[in-house]
């Protein structure tokens, strides 16, 4: 009887979004407690990584003072480079601001099945489902799947379930990117005619109308072809790394 | 009563932690379900008559429900019938009885 009392409030519950109050209620509480434990979690895992980095500085020393110098002289041609980019910037008017309509928002948590984040603007700031998720650099994040009043939901590329069309930079190739859980992705349906090289930049592609086009999702780290197979697939590195990021920007619409 | 607010305010802060602090410390990109973890060993160090494990699976199963993007009452269910399913091996398969912790 009990289980069945149960069962039906649990059923009432879920169908009229009062589940959505709730949980609305409950991020809202600890979201001050969450942004403290985000921002103390990621202050003390920086200092653990430098720790285990001190073995390796000898080596990375060395090999910086060898970049440095590569750089230095790069630096010198980059400067004119820059300062014509400059000048090419404004008369184009590029920037995230000029393209897009942005809303700021901070990371307040990951969800408990890890491939989703929770990030403190909700339909109160005019967040709705499936708005583009990005980073400052213009780097795909994912895209927003649950709203409540003032908390979103935010699927990651990485999820198993998310999948969309791609494409890489200055080359007419596109293909299909698909999560892999683990902040993994696999890039598929390439045609095997089609040259892909370590490297490459993927971004975001018009087609299937899911993300905006030109947002930038990772580099390929490695291909695997199969002459028995009609598509070759790739693997990424994405950008996006959740350790070294607590603020985001919502796509609101395209300028 | 004093034990169900310690369970609650405990689950409440684990949970939090859990979302909130331990993803930047995940191994191979997973971290362990604490809460999940924490509800079995309450239910396998209980005496066999005690009811705070399967209090602990409602408490537990309720918060990861509300701090999951799936509909409330998948995890509760889940670990009640985790709670329950311990109690039924223990009661048919352990004739022995062992200290309990709680």
């Amino acid at each position: 009887m009990i289980i069945l009392a149960l069962a039906v409030i649990l059923i009432v519950v879920n169908i009229t979004g009062f589940s959505k109050k709730i949980k609305n209620f409950f991020y809202s509480v600890s979201a001050p407690i969450q942004k403290i434990f985000w921002h103390t979690g990621n202050n003390v895992s920086t200092f653990f990584e430098t720790i285990l980095e001190i073995r390796n500085l000898k080596q990375k020393t060395d090999d910086l003072e060898v970049e440095n110098q590569r750089l230095l002289s790069e630096i010198a041609k980059l400067k004119e480079l820059s300062e014509e980019n400059a000048e090419l910037r404004e008369a184009l008017q590029v920037g995230l601001q000029k393209e897009y309509n942005l809303s700021f928002a901070a990371i307040i948590g990951k969800d408990t099945s890890q491939e989703f984040i929770v990030i403190d603007k909700g339909s109160d700031n005019g967040i709705t489902e499936k708005m583009t998720v990005i980073t400052s650099q213009k780097i795909l994040i994912g895209r927003v799947v649950e709203v409540y009043e003032n908390f979103s939901r935010v699927q990651l590329i990485s999820n198993t379930k998310s999948s969309f069309d791609v494409k890489i930079q200055d080359k007419d190739i596109t293909g299909l990117l698909k999560g892999e859980g683990n902040q993994r992705v696999l890039l598929d349906l390439v045609p095997t005619d089609k040259e892909i090289s370590e490297g490459d930049i993927v971004m975001t592609s018009e087609l299937g109308g899911i993300f905006p086009a030109g947002i930038l999702i990772g580099k390929v780290s490695s291909v695997r072809k199969s002459d028995t197979k009609p598509f070759q697939q790739a693997n990424l590195n994405i950008f996006f790394k959740l350790k070294e990021s607590d603020k985001v920007f919502i796509i609101v619409s395209l300028k | 009563m004093k034990k169900i607010l310690i369970l609650i305010i405990g689950f409440y802060f684990i949970l939090l932690l859990q979302n909130s602090f331990f993803p930047f410390f995940s191994v191979i990109g997973t971290i362990p379900n604490f809460i999940f973890i924490l509800v079995i060993l309450i239910n396998l160090f209980e005496r066999p008559q005690a009811k705070l494990g399967l209090l602990s699976s409602a408490v537990g199963g309720l918060f990861l429900d509300i701090y999951s993007i799936l509909p409330i009452g998948i995890y509760l269910v889940i670990l009640i019938f985790m709670s329950f399913l311990i109690k039924i091996v223990f009661k048919k398969y352990f004739e022995f009885q062992i200290n309990p912790l709680v």
